[in-house]
């Protein structure tokens, strides 16, 4: 039995004598950044169309889905007929970054990304509104565009103009 | 209660009531068959074809596919929905009407509540084959309060049967034929029908849609809601208004089956934003200064002792308020009784006799008064004492559910109205002038047989109403006609009324509760009030919730309200508020919970949304806090609702324990209701 329990002990000794002679996986973090896969889920941002305008249409969809309740925002109709949110916070205390808000979104808007370094000294700190979240560009979905396909008629896009639709019908004429 | 048969469903025995199509038969037993164009009150019109079932006569017969809604349940009908055939029909029927919807639902304001999203799902279609290019449309501007996005139209006819069908509006129609099926006006404008909004609830998606709603959008199910009741006539109707984000955000209808059941007027729908509203009263004054809630009752209970002691009782007088419910217009009697004043409701001495004789026939069971739906099932409809159209938009919806029967419709009215268009006969005479025309129709019902009337108009009125089964006199109560109006009415209903054919009689009222405090106990005339103010015996006088409709007929600004000190329990600073010495906010009428009677008598409990404001006590609290600090607070307790009202000790305890959810509850006496009349 005492043969046995010195076997085991050598046998540990033994696993961890060897990684004595390895590379350590560790790195000095923060001087030395890891590698952050693509898909990461971390810091929210919200992005923009290719033509440069908000891509959030304030659907409300990532709102709902949210399983802890962090985001909340308040559409508004613009000039231009399209629609966005006047308000968009997302409070990251309370974020637990599952992505949820990300799939859920239908015009590829919200997005998480590799950037996890948020820690703040304050709470109130994390507490990120539009200004905060939005980036310039379009992120991961970089040729989409919802408005082309919406069917709706905004600025510069009149009814029929958008991707794979007529022009509007004539409800007046008897023509085929 | 109809015969019954007996009807299989996906193989389990059910019973149901005869006369009625498969599909209401399904969803009244909570089964979900997808369905469009079907609507409980428009109808089945079997344009969208999505019911589809397989459907056998009998046991041993043929099954076949089916619509639903097109079929008339017979006994022993087999009903299968499960069936892959029919399954699958739907599946591709649900595809075919998806193929020119646009990819629009984040920013359709339907999504959360389209009946489209629901049946899509529910048909299981959820890959998009089609790659053709979609149809477009050009939408229409329809106004104020409706926004048309047409692109999402699946063509179930539903807002045509509606607003031309059911409500007899004619300026919303279909054009065009196939694939180029459109519904909207001849050319943009805003829709005349007082209806028109009850086109977002029966649109199966988003064609039409709340422009108020959409202008600070949000998700319906991110809305607070609370069951209500609409403050802007006596009708009653039930709604369901919803807030966020401390505003009040939109108002639809709720299901009562003995009021509004599933529709309410665009004045009712649109007409919330008195909650919104920027001069609404948030802070407390007293004497000019700005102060707490608590001081300025405090302040104010202090002043009114002082006038007490001074002068006397009859020293102070306080005006009730048909806007408010039973609960503030109680508080405010008791709040005199404490201090033994006088009190009052109703702008003139006339209007208040009118309206407590109106209310005491009905409380009494004297006049066989019909609610809504019962309205709508009249074959004879006199309406006399105003334009119905403007001051009980449902009640004239439900009339129009008569004239859609075949049912004459004669009209005495002030002006002309848009009921005209569909009268047999109207005539148009100053309220005063109207109960000798109903006098004169009472008369020519005793000689309904004789031919050549005096009067034309009362004598063809007189004829159909002697011919008509299930006849009905609708007459406004407002006062401007008098009582003798009312009982002009009254008296032709009790010439027509025959054992073997009823004869019912509607009062309308002008406002929500007009009902209610028509009913209170030792209430003065107006006029006596009033004079009193005016010759300085009134030393201070309360008036509730008057907010901008204060009557033009109370003195003005001038001399004599300036010896009276005023106090003002308004949640709105209209006229009362802007001159009163001592302002008491309150919420308004979608934050606060009470009980309001509506034209029956039906008394009907609401409850307030949670809008966070800086007042959140409703203006019965505020007066019951008031009665505190005067040191009366043991009176509060002691008081039901029959010690200041005319009702029943049994209903008064009945009326406490009201669910908003419920029917409600008819005011109706058997003993003797006093009537007084001043």
């Amino acid at each position: 039995m005492i043969c046995g329990v010195v076997r085991d002990m050598l046998t540990g000794m033994k696993i961890t004598a060897g990684y004595l002679f390895r590379r350590p996986i560790t790195i000095q973090y923060p001087e030395q950044k890891p590698i952050i896969p693509p898909r990461w889920r971390g810091r929210i941002v919200l992005t923009s169309d290719p033509d440069g305008e908000d891509r959030c249409v304030a659907c409300y969809l990532c709102q709902a889905v949210c399983p802890v309740q962090c985001i909340d925002l308040q559409a508004e109709n613009r000039p231009d007929g399209r629609r966005g949110a006047s308000r968009f916070d997302i409070n990251f205390a309370r974020c637990i970054f599952c992505g949820f808000c990300e799939e859920a979104c239908p015009t590829y808007s919200i997005q998480l990304t590799p950037d996890f370094e948020m820690s703040t000294t304050a709470r109130t700190n994390l507490l990120y509104h539009k200004e905060d979240l939005q980036i310039s560009g379009t992120g991961k979905h970089p040729e989409y565009s919802y408005w082309k396909v919406a069917g709706v008629a905004i600025k510069g896009q009149d009814k029929g103009e958008g991707i794979n639709q007529t022009a509007p019908a004539d409800y007046r004429s008897n023509l085929p | 209660m109809s015969a019954k048969i007996k009807i299989t469903v996906n193989g389990v025995m059910h019973e149901a009531e005869a006369g009625r199509n498969i599909l209401q038969i399904l969803l009244d037993l909570g089964i979900m068959l997808p369905h469009f164009c079907y609507h409980e009150a428009l109808g089945a019109a079997g344009a969208c074809r999505l019911c589809a079932a397989m459907i056998s006569p009998g046991a041993g017969k043929p099954a076949r596919l089916e619509m639903a809604c097109m079929t008339r349940a017979e006994d022993g009908m087999i009903v299968d929905i499960t069936n892959p055939q029919a399954v699958d029909f739907r599946e591709k029927l649900i595809e075919e009407l998806m193929l020119n919807h646009p990819h629009d639902c984040p920013v359709c304001d339907e999504g959360g509540e389209c009946m489209l999203q629901d049946m899509t799902v529910l048909c299981r279609h959820q890959h998009r084959r089609n790659r053709f290019p979609k149809r477009t449309w050009r939408n229409q501007d329809l106004g104020p309060h409706i926004h048309h996005e047409m692109n999402r139209c699946i063509t179930c006819y539903r807002c045509v049967r509606f607003y031309r069908d059911y409500a007899l509006g004619d300026d919303l129609g279909v054009f065009g034929s196939r694939g180029r099926v459109y519904f909207g006006r001849m050319r943009d404008g805003a829709l005349v029908s007082e209806f028109s909004g009850n086109l977002v609830d029966v649109c199966p998606t988003g064609v039409f849609t709340d422009k108020h709603f959409r202008a600070v959008y949000c998700r319906p199910w991110d809305l607070q809601t609370a069951p209500s009741i609409c403050p802007h006539c006596s009708v009653g109707c039930n709604v369901l208004p919803g807030s966020r984000h401390k505003t009040l955000r939109r108002i639809k209808p709720r299901r009562n089956h003995t009021v509004n059941r599933f529709f309410m007027c665009d004045h009712g729908r649109f007409g919330g934003g008195f909650v919104n509203a920027d001069n609404r009263l948030t802070s407390a004054r007293f004497d000019g200064a700005g102060m707490s809630l608590d001081d300025a009752i405090t302040q104010t209970a202090e002043r009114l002792k002082e006038i007490v002691q001074t002068h006397g009782r009859g020293a102070v007088a306080a005006i009730g308020s048909p806007g408010a419910s039973l609960e503030a217009n109680a508080a405010l009697i008791l709040l005199m009784k404490t201090l033994e004043g006088r009190f009052a409701f109703f702008s003139t001495g006339a209007e208040r006799a009118a309206h407590k004789r109106a209310a005491a026939l009905i409380a009494n069971g004297q006049v066989d008064t019909p609610s809504l739906p019962e309205v709508e099932q009249a074959d004879f409809t006199l309406i006399v004492g105003g334009d119905i159209t403007r001051e009980a938009p449902m009640m004239d919806l439900a009339v129009r559910q008569t004239i859609r029967a075949g049912a004459p419709l004669f009209i005495i009215s002030p002006q002309a109205g848009k009921l005209d268009a569909f009268a047999k006969a109207a005539r148009h005479a100053a309220l005063p002038e109207q109960a000798a025309i109903v006098s004169n129709i009472a008369q020519a019902l005793d000689h309904a047989l004789m031919t050549g009337q005096p009067d034309p108009f009362a004598g063809a009125a007189a004829s159909a109403l002697a011919t008509a089964k299930r006849p009905q006199i609708l007459c406004g109560a407002t006062g401007a006609g008098g009582i003798a109006l009312v009982d002009a009415a009254h008296s032709l209903v009790a010439k027509a009324v025959r054992p073997e054919r009823p004869c019912r009689l509607v009062y309308w009222f002008p406002a929500m509760n007009s009902f209610g405090i028509s009913l209170a106990r030792n209430d003065e005339s107006p006029d006596t009030i009033k004079q009193d103010v005016e010759n300085g015996r009134i030393k201070a006088l309360t008036i509730l919730e008057h907010g901008a409709s204060l009557d033009s007929e109370w003195p003005d600004d001038s001399k004599p309200m300036k010896s009276c000190f005023t106090i003002a329990v308004d949640a709105i600073a209209g006229k009362a508020a802007t001159d009163a010495d001592a302002v008491l906010p309150c919420a308004s009428h979608y934050e606060t919970f009470g009980t309001v009677m509506n034209y029956e008598g039906r008394a009907q409990r609401f409850e307030g949304l949670p809008l966070p404001r800086p007042v959140t006590w409703s203006s019965a609290e505020v007066l019951l806090k008031l009665i505190e600090a005067l040191g009366a607070g043991e009176a509060i307790n002691r008081t039901e609702y029959h010690d200041l009202f005319e009702i029943p000790a049994t209903m008064s305890s009945l009326i406490g324990t009201l669910a908003p959810d419920s029917e409600g509850l008819l005011i109706r006496s058997t003993a003797a209701v006093r009537e007084v009349v001043g």
